[in-house]
């Protein structure tokens, strides 16, 4: 069954039972997926997936589902348990309704790439060759990765007379080197055209950053100016985009709450949310309102400007939609910290004493409103005197305030990327450079 | 919802199709699992019912060992001739892998099983009106407020209560067929406090596999009260942690994300080779360490997935092989990892049956189930009773931990000051960091009494969250230094 016909027979089921609203978006993915470990393959798998996800608001209820199934019975099945379950939700106390007049859908470029989805698996199979070559050259004597490579395509159709289609190519590289057991490095490439692809500048990354000291320096517990890495910056990135969600302010989980209009970073901060950018991996036409997507300036000269909104948080907001949906929680498409004017350089020589953190895991609030938080260091953490690496640093972890983070940015650097990893635990793709932060704190193990 | 099963029994022959399918392109072992997962959440947030959500997962994965490397293919598919298809995607990657390994997998020999598991419960969740439990989830929510002190003000609650459904056949090319047909069910409390600027979060959650008789006899609403009013009086009325070494009584909460971390994960075979090391990591953990002593002999830390009623409960792993109690520490000395069939092999043992797959759409891998310490003699006052200067760590708030899970952090959020043998006042947010060679060596007493919290382990790439149990009994530990900035 073609896909806009599953969603049109979805979206006619929905309207025999008087929903006042809905939409029904069919998503067809097909992602090949290959793991290596210890410089060798381990698992090549496709995952072919068509998931219908489903909302619909019924006397001012809202519900919402999805349907990771192909069988039409079995998602009626699922609307109709939805349907007798909504008459005990509350209902909002408001939301924008669907529009009724949508504007022109904007054109993304760079978001497909045809030879992404006929690429030969050989070929994928030869990059990880390339990437692992790369990075044993480059300092590592291990290597362990994952290469994910997929198109996707979207049809959405809706109440309101929206039938709107998208599709696009991924195509990431996620690479770990070992020096020993406890010397690592981390890096990644990710792209939606196979032309901007570069495994062998992610393995050498890697290797590179594993390999920089082999002094070891006992890491003491205060206070440091630190170099973010790329891949701590995405990590961190993506709890400002959990806290930047409007949902998040509204259930108390945000250290962002109220702090609209308010300075949260030095003049040099610029924090945007670009889905309309050529290549950019969150790049896409529409929410899941079928709304058309706009880039949007959250953090402007270091003032906070905005959440994100879908139509429900807005309503809450007294304000429009931002086009973030997210039926319940909306969040940004894709995150991009402006480039500063600072070489690799410079930034080290701006750190002069402190730290390179090249990646940061396992980051755990304990009080999500302060933005309180630990965090495991990784992949690269070295100590940085006279504006010099000058030795591997061992057993710190991150104790710190994310709020604080932001606010204490010295220094940004002006060679951006577009940064996806799997410790990115929002999946929120980042475009960022390494950026230099005062007085990030530090704890180590006791005993 | 039972009725769900039908749509895996209208399918079973696809697995044994996609079985022989497979064989006959040369795959050395194939396994095809047909699963459904169907889950409902309902979130109470301050009171009010937010939109719940149904999510189900239906479809087959099929995994081939050819030319030893691994290949797997996943579809929603499921009529022959896109089973066929899948089938053909799985051996063809695994094929055109095959060039770039020197080190070929092999699965170990294992016995083949043919059953059926059945667990709904004498009260099945589809019996419960969904108001009754919409009803039970308001009381959860009333239990909040007014459990917590007047002089506090409570800023944020939700309560989640997650109903989980799970089909699946599995069948491999041993002639194994193992149908599993259960329910296991969350209930989960978050609150947070501010007393005059100081803000404090709890999270409470216990889960069950079976039904709702099981979860009714967890006395939920009891136990959140007690805790609630604990913290409220921590909040309040706690000091500042002391500094220097001093002895620590954990109770089984903390004992519970402790062993699941520092034992539990490092255990993990894969790990221990390597295999996951791109994300979650390696592990400290070597293979040299079977039967050296790292605890006093009163240590047992079991994982046992046929634990009755625990979240992770299961009789048969995905790759068929029939579960087991896993000693992981036996009396104080390192005794068995966890294994699939391909570490087992490397270890030259046989599977324990750890490997689990999230949904049909997912590999199995290495995974914990209900991960605990075995409870010893002693009752909480003969623990206390020869301290003379300490903290009792009721509850946690925070934890991490590296990625060889060696270098522990957590943040205590119920804790009390011991001297001489008694409490003496509540303390706030002792930080313990503390490695895990470290930990096991500290302990010098296990209490009686077993406390378990329902958990999702997240491991894999892609990401699979896999429902467990952990716990244990109060534990002592002898001269531990607290951390922090």
């Amino acid at each position: 069954m073609a896909y806009e016909e599953l969603a049109y027979i979805m979206l006619s089921y929905l309207g025999q039972k008087n929903v006042d609203e809905a939409v029904v978006i069919i998503n067809e993915k097909t992602t090949r997926q290959i793991r290596f470990s210890n410089n060798v393959i381990m698992l090549h798998a496709i995952y072919n997936e068509v998931t219908v996800d489903v909302m619909f608001i019924k006397d001012n209820r809202m519900m919402v589902s999805s349907f990771n199934v192909a069988d039409p019975k079995i998602v009626k099945k699922g609307i109709d348990n939805l349907i007798y379950l909504h008459a005990k939700v509350k209902p909002l106390e408001k939301y924008r309704p669907l529009p009724d007049k949508i504007g022109k859908y904007p054109e993304v470029s760079g978001g497909f790439d045809k030879s992404i989805v006929e690429v030969d698996p050989e070929r994928l199979v030869d990059y990880i060759d390339v990437c692992i070559g790369s990075a044993l050259e480059h300092g590592a004597r291990r290597v362990a990765g994952t290469l994910y490579c997929s198109y996707w395509k979207k049809h959405l159709t809706a109440t309101n007379g929206v039938s709107v289609n998208d599709c696009g190519t991924h195509i990431n590289l996620d690479v770990r080197a070992f020096v020993k057991k406890r010397q690592t490095g981390h890096y990644f490439t990710c792209a939606r055209r196979l032309s901007d692809f570069r495994p062998g500048k992610a393995g050498r990354e890697a290797g590179i950053i594993s390999s920089m000291s082999d002094e070891v320096i006992k890491g003491k517990p205060g206070k440091y100016r630190v170099l973010l890495g790329k891949s701590a910056i995405g990590s961190l990135m993506n709890m400002f985009a959990y806290a930047i969600s409007a949902f998040s302010v509204l259930s108390g989980q945000s250290f962002l709450k109220e702090k609209i209009g308010e300075t949260v970073g030095p003049e040099i901060l610029n924090v945007s949310d670009k889905p309309l950018s050529e290549g950019y991996l969150g790049a896409r036409k529409f929410d899941d309102d079928g709304i058309p997507v706009s880039n949007h300036v959250l953090i402007e000269n270091g003032m906070l400007k905005t959440y994100v909104h879908n139509r429900v948080t807005a309503a809450q907001f007294d304000t429009e939609t931002t086009a973030h949906a997210g039926w319940i929680t909306p969040m940004p498409w894709h995150l991009e910290i402006s480039s500063g004017e600072h070489s690799d350089e410079e930034l080290l020589e701006e750190v002069r004493d402190g730290l390179f953190v090249n990646n940061v895991t396992y980051i755990r609030f304990h009080n999500y409103i302060k933005g309180d938080f630990s965090a495991i260091v990784r992949d690269g953490v070295y100590a940085i005197e006279d504006g010099e690496i000058v030795g591997r640093v061992k057993g710190l972890r991150m104790d710190s305030n994310l709020l604080e983070i932001l606010k204490n940015v010295r220094a940004i650097g002006k060679d951006s990327e577009q940064i996806f990893h799997w410790w990115m635990e929002f999946n929120v793709p980042v475009t960022a450079p390494k950026i230099v932060v005062d007085d990030v704190g530090f704890s180590v193990a006791t005993m | 919802m039972r009725e769900l099963a039908e749509h895996i029994e209208e399918k079973l022959d696809l697995v044994e199709k996609a079985i022989s399918l497979s064989t006959d392109k040369g795959a050395e072992y194939a396994e095809a699992r047909l699963q459904l997962n169907l889950s409902k959440e309902m979130l109470l947030q301050n009171g009010q019912l937010l939109p719940p959500n149904i999510t189900m997962n239906f479809g087959m994965g099929i995994r081939v060992l050819l030319n030893g490397i691994l290949g797997f293919s996943s579809t929603t598919n499921l009529d022959e001739k896109s089973i066929s298809e899948a089938v053909n995607s799985a051996c063809k990657s695994a094929m055109v892998s095959s060039a770039l390994t020197s080190e070929k997998i092999k699965f170990g020999k294992e016995r083949s099983h043919r059953d059926s598991i059945v667990i709904f419960g004498s009260r099945p969740f589809d019996d419960i009106d969904d108001s009754e439990k919409i009803n039970f989830m308001s009381e959860i929510d009333k239990t909040i407020l007014s459990s917590a002190s007047k002089e506090i003000k409570v800023v944020n609650r939700m309560v989640e209560y997650t109903e989980h459904w799970v089909f699946k056949a599995v069948g491999n090319s041993d002639g194994s067929l193992i149908k599993t047909y259960l329910t296991r069910a969350e209930l989960r409390s978050f609150s947070a406090f501010n007393y005059n600027g100081y803000l404090e979060q709890d999270l409470f959650q216990r889960g069950i596999t079976g039904g709702w008789n099981d979860l009714e006899e967890i006395n939920f609403i009891e136990k959140l009260h007690d805790r609630t009013s604990s913290l409220c009086k921590v909040i309040m009325h706690g000091k500042s942690p002391p500094s220097g070494s001093i002895d620590v009584v954990m109770g089984g909460e903390v004992v519970g994300i402790a062993v699941h971390e520092s034992c539990g994960h490092p255990y993990e075979a894969d790990r221990i080779l390597g295999r996951e090391a791109a994300q979650a990591g390696e592990s400290f953990m070597r293979r040299e360490y079977l039967g050296e002593r790292i605890s006093c002999e009163e240590v047992n830390v079991i994982d046992d997935p046929t634990f009755e009623k625990s979240f992770g409960f299961y009789l048969y792993d995905d790759e068929c092989v029939k579960a087991r109690p896993r000693y992981l520490i036996k009396n104080g000395i390192v005794n068995e990892f966890l294994h699939n069939r391909h570490t087992a092999n490397v270890f030259d043992t046989e599977s324990n049956a750890a490997a689990r797959a999230a949904l049909f759409s997912r590999e199995p891998i290495i995974r914990m189930s209900t991960t605990f310490i075995a409870p010893g003699e002693h009752t909480l006052d003969e623990l206390l009773e020869n301290v003379r200067r300490g903290i009792l760590i009721e509850t946690f708030g925070e934890w991490n931990i590296d990625d060889r899970r060696f270098n522990m952090r957590i943040v205590g959020r119920e804790a009390y000051m011991i001297r001489n043998g008694k409490i003496v006042h509540p303390v706030k947010r002792p930080v313990i960091e503390v490695t895990s060679l470290a930990f096991y060596k500290s302990i010098d007493a296990v209490g009686k009494n077993l406390v378990f919290m329902s958990g999702h382990c997240g491991k894999g790439d892609p990401a699979q969250i896999v429902p467990v149990w952990f716990g244990g009994p109060y534990i002592r530990l002898r001269r531990v230094r607290l951390g922090g900035v």
